[in-house]
């Protein structure tokens, strides 16, 4: 092995400068990270395209004591949240106000009046749906609003009716504490965990597929019949993982920075666009996630990237390379599949199982970090597998790589590669 | 020139390689010495290339064993490549390095320093300024020369080259040669297949002739050369004499005062005897591989299969 490294070296830095010279990879990774920006700040942009937050309503009652003192206690009950969602404000003309729902001025115009009974009656003009959840809360404004009116009409002391409306005493026991406690965060460690997932298979898949490809290539080129006088199988193997790894890291990279770019550049943004500060922050994410993901992300990347190469290298001819390398694909998605099944039921027993398996751990241990929880146990036996597996691969592929790489015109036929594969090389 | 070891640089035993029902090699048995030049010819197809690939170690042998350098070539292949150049038929290099990144990338990843690079260069006229472009801008021709050179640079005990003047103009050639003259010179040892008769006569010592696998000849140049029938043409003043009796001739035509005739064999005899004032003009063609080769080409292999 003492001699693996520095060739390995070599070898992955040609290969590392091949792939980032390349026109291809520059126009990829710069289209790739404009959508990365600007997947970050679709947040701010859906709030422009939706408008403004605010609801605006119009108060009118023919007598106009009614319509501040309604337009007072509306504003009141509506805005019980930190931020002000509700503007409410007194009209001075019914008709003037009905134009200006029509035309989208305000969202609607509440009509107070009082009948012969006494009894108030409220009437909203508006186009909210008749399941808007807004309605819903200027309703049970109104209703808040006329119980304090007949009370006032039935004399009761303004004192006693303040104890009437006071809170109410409210509880909820949970049955167990720390159930729930991750649906609090619900949203963000969620998102992540898909992300991550996402991000592992499409990397695995692009990436891995690069390193099938190049070797085809030399192969087919017969670069390979030069180059494997000066280095040995696993050397060129090595260097061809580590090499193209890099540099789809560094397109990922790319992306990645111009996301959090546009993440933290948010507020700034919204404050631009929509004038208030409207963004939401990076909420609070399990950040150590990032930790081990690096750790599996790269060694099931390296794992399924040699095995990418030996495959690569029973390709006779670059446009072979797709057939070759479907099985690769089958069980990448199996991974994704199984994570995607596994959030939801994160503590089940073959999903703590399944995701101990090098194969899955990359897309399974991240996510389970982030929505549920794993032991320190799993963690050293994930990665003892893992570094097992690579090792297992790395004696296989350079096998494979070997025997596939001469057999020149040839479709590798699994019997010529299994008694080539048996041969010490 | 001296026998650098007793060791032979290569030698097969038996050599046998079939791919399912084709017969790529079979039952060689060669020797190259040390230090000698060694030519191996054969039309294509012949299997020279495939016997290069199962010296090297890139193809396993049905049968048969090998060595090189006096190391086993199933066993101990990856210490045999490190120890040789190799120069492939129709190299292929990286289209986005330069010529020279090309050469330094195989010298870094051989490990073995590339002192005689800078003279190969200077020989084979490639300049810094050509060695500096992209090897996609090369002509094929320059190609060529950077395999010559990245198969030399490290100035091995043992070239193995697979028709290596392949691409190169005329001048390139005689530059090659005149390199191929100093390596063995300095004791090296060079095997090297080729199909130009007149380079393997111009540069090897001995010379392998190999057919569908199978070994026609192996003897020096020389024996080679010395047993090739000659064209032979004289003029005589008057009537050409009755040369029945020289050793060698044979096919004696006559027209005229011109005689046409073949030769073989030593010279002095028939020189002797032609010694005439009324010799007017005497031709002897020199001999050429060429008519050995097209022999065992066209069968007459029979009377010819002499080890030497």
């Amino acid at each position: 092995m003492t001699s693996l490294l520095p060739n390995a070296r070599h070898i992955a830095r040609r290969e590392y400068r091949q792939r980032t010279r390349s026109r291809t990879f520059v126009i990829v990774s710069a289209f790739l990270a404009v959508i990365g920006l600007g997947i970050a700040l679709f947040p701010v942009v859906g709030r422009l395209i939706a408008g403004d937050q605010t609801t605006t309503i119009a108060i009118y009652s023919v007598d106009a004591e009614l319509t501040s003192s309604t337009a007072l206690s509306m504003a009141h009950l509506l805005n019980t949240g930190a931020e002000a969602q509700y503007k409410v404000e007194a009209a001075d003309d019914a008709a003037s106000a009905a134009t200006d729902v029509r035309s989208g001025k305000i969202d609607g115009l509440l009509r107070v009046t009082r009948g012969a009974d006494g009894e108030l009656a409220f009437d909203v003009l508006t186009d909210a749906g008749p399941n808007d959840q807004r309605l819903f809360a200027v309703r049970q404004a109104v209703v808040q609003v006329n119980i304090a009116d007949r009370l006032q009409r039935a004399g009761v002391d303004p004192a006693q009716a303040g104890q009437i409306f006071a809170e109410t005493a409210w509880k909820v026991t949970p049955l167990d504490p720390n159930a729930h406690r991750l649906e609090e965060n619900f949203g963000a460690n969620y998102v992540l965990a898909y992300a991550l997932v996402i991000l592992t298979f499409m990397a695995v898949i692009t990436y891995g597929q690069w390193v099938a490809t190049s070797v085809a290539e030399e192969k087919s080129s017969r670069v390979m019949e030069l180059l494997i006088t000066a280095a040995t199988p696993r050397q060129l193997l090595a260097g061809k993982v580590i090499g193209n790894g890099a540099a789809g890291l560094t397109q990922y990279a790319v992306v990645v920075v111009a996301a959090l770019a546009g993440l933290l550049l948010q507020g700034l943004v919204a404050q631009y666009l929509l004038g208030d500060k409207a963004g939401a922050p990076l909420e609070d994410v399990n950040l150590w996630v990032f930790a081990p993901f690096g750790v599996f992300f790269i060694g099931g990347f390296a794992l399924y990237a040699l095995l990418y190469a030996g495959l690569g290298s029973m390709a006779s001819r670059t446009e072979d390379v797709q057939q070759v390398t479907g099985p690769m694909i089958f069980i990448g998605m199996a991974g994704y599949f199984a994570a995607f099944t596994a959030i939801n039921i994160p503590e089940a027993g073959w999903v703590k199982l399944v995701s101990l398996i090098p194969f899955f751990s990359p897309y399974m241990l991240p996510m389970r970090m982030l929505i549920s929880t794993v032991a320190p146990w799993e963690w050293v036996v994930g990665a003892a597998l893992m570094v097992i597996f690579l090792a297992g691969a790395l004696w296989l592929a350079a096998r494979v790589y070997s025997a596939g790489v001469l057999l020149y015109g040839q479709r590798a036929s699994l019997r010529s590669v299994w008694r080539a594969v048996r041969v010490d090389r | 020139m001296e026998q650098a070891s007793a060791v032979p640089a290569i030698a097969t035993r038996g050599l046998t390689k079939h791919y399912g029902n084709v017969h790529a090699l079979v039952d060689l048995t060669i020797d190259v010495r040390a230090g000698e030049l060694f030519g191996f010819l054969g039309p294509n197809g012949s299997g020279k290339s495939t016997l290069i690939r199962t010296l090297l170690g890139f193809l396993h042998p049905t049968h048969g064993s090998a060595t090189v350098l006096g190391l086993e070539i199933e066993a101990d292949s990856v210490e045999i490549r490190r120890r040789t150049g190799y120069l492939p038929g129709g190299i292929e290099l990286y289209d986005s390095l330069s010529g020279a990144d090309a050469l330094e990338y195989l010298a870094a990843l051989q490990d073995r320093g590339s002192k005689m690079r800078e003279e190969l260069c200077e020989r084979l006229q490639m300049p810094v300024s050509v060695l500096r472009r992209k090897v996609r801008d090369y002509s094929r021709g320059m190609r060529q020369k950077i395999g010559v050179i990245q198969a030399l640079q490290h100035d091995p005990e043992l070239a193995i080259l697979d028709e290596p003047s392949e691409g190169l103009d005329p001048l390139m050639q005689y530059a090659f040669y005149a390199l191929m003259d100093d390596q063995r010179a300095k004791g090296r040892t060079i095997f090297f297949s080729s199909h130009i008769l007149s380079e393997v006569e111009r540069l090897c010592d001995r010379v392998a002739i190999i057919r569908s696998g199978h070994l026609m000849a192996l003897q020096s140049v020389d024996d080679l050369l010395a047993r090739r029938k000659r064209k032979v043409q004289l003029r005589w003043r008057g009537v050409a004499p009755d040369l029945a009796g020289v050793p060698g001739l044979a096919d004696v035509e006559v027209d005229g005062d011109r005689m046409r005739a073949t030769l073989l064999g030593d010279v002095s005899g028939f020189v002797r005897a032609i010694a005439s004032p009324s010799l007017e003009d005497l031709t002897i063609e020199p001999a050429r591989l060429e008519e050995a080769f097209l022999e065992y080409y066209a069968g007459d292999e029979a009377s010819e299969e002499v080890r030497g």
